[in-house]
């Protein structure tokens, strides 16, 4: 991840999967985000900078105690609370049963650092 | 692993609406007979939330107020770039953001495993056409 906000790591749409299930793909680090809205660039730039109007960089601890642990992203744990942790969606007939428009996005709100994204996937 | 998958279709005649969809999810429980399992109740529009919380009025005009002050409705280009595209509704797709888009919930002993005043709503934030939630209920 090349920056440190920004919705560029779109996951693959469909994958492999089991007849009739459900799915959760969770973000495994507190400072980023999975979720499910357009694949619209506009719009993903609106939801930056809408996200920096609720909750602002700032490294210092004026703002935010989490910074006086000497760590600079309180922010990043704001935002993701906005934009969600996981998402769930259901598999029919051994495809993933999404709406028209549907996609899913992964959001990093603090990287420049290897991060994870699990996906579990249940059923039979 | 029994399992139950429904498409409810709905057309709310407002830009923007909370609907309860509780009874109807209950209704389903029952009929997919599973006794031991989960209840994924998922907007599969965009621009549109399932959230769990109380079935109470004057908490519904709160959220309506606030969801409009953290994310105006503005149809221009001028605050939201994906109006850009020809659409009006990027305040929906931020707002939809904020109240989630589907919820999860536990069955046991053949019925939703809930909270004292856990309800099911739908919430929409751009409406006058027809949309879906989608129920899958899974389990034993």
């Amino acid at each position: 991840m090349a920056v440190r906000n920004g919705c560029r790591m779109g996951l693959p749409r469909q994958l492999k999967v089991h007849r009739a299930s459900q799915y959760a793909w969770p973000a495994m680090h507190i400072t980023a985000s999975v979720f499910i809205n357009d694949n619209e660039t506009g719009l993903h730039h609106d939801y930056e900078a809408w996200l920096e109007q609720l909750a602002p960089f700032d490294v210092s601890s004026k703002r935010y105690q989490h910074n006086r642990t000497g760590e600079d992203n309180a922010d990043a744990h704001l935002k993701r609370q906005v934009m969600g942790r996981e998402v769930i969606v259901a598999i029919t007939d051994g495809k993933l049963h999404p709406g028209p428009w549907e996609h899913i996005f992964y959001y990093e709100f603090d990287g420049r650092r290897c991060k994870r994204v699990l996906v579990k996937i249940i059923g039979e | 692993m029994k399992t139950l998958t429904k498409e409810i279709w709905m057309e709310v005649p407002k830009r923007r609406a909370i609907v309860s969809l509780h009874e109807e999810v209950v209704r389903l429980v029952g009929e997919s007979n599973v006794k031991d399992g989960l209840a994924l109740i998922s907007a599969m529009h965009i621009t549109a939330s399932v959230f769990i919380n109380d079935n109470e009025p004057g908490l519904h005009n709160d959220y309506e107020a606030w969801l409009e002050k953290l994310a105006p409705f503005d149809a221009s280009a001028k605050t939201y770039q994906h109006n850009r595209t020809g659409e009006d509704n990027a305040d929906a797709h931020l707002k939809r953001q904020v109240m989630g888009r589907e919820v999860v919930v536990a069955i046991t002993a053949g019925k939703l495993h809930l909270g004292p005043w856990e309800h099911i709503f739908y919430y929409e934030f751009d409406g006058r056409r027809r949309k879906r939630v989608l129920v899958k209920i899974i389990g034993e």
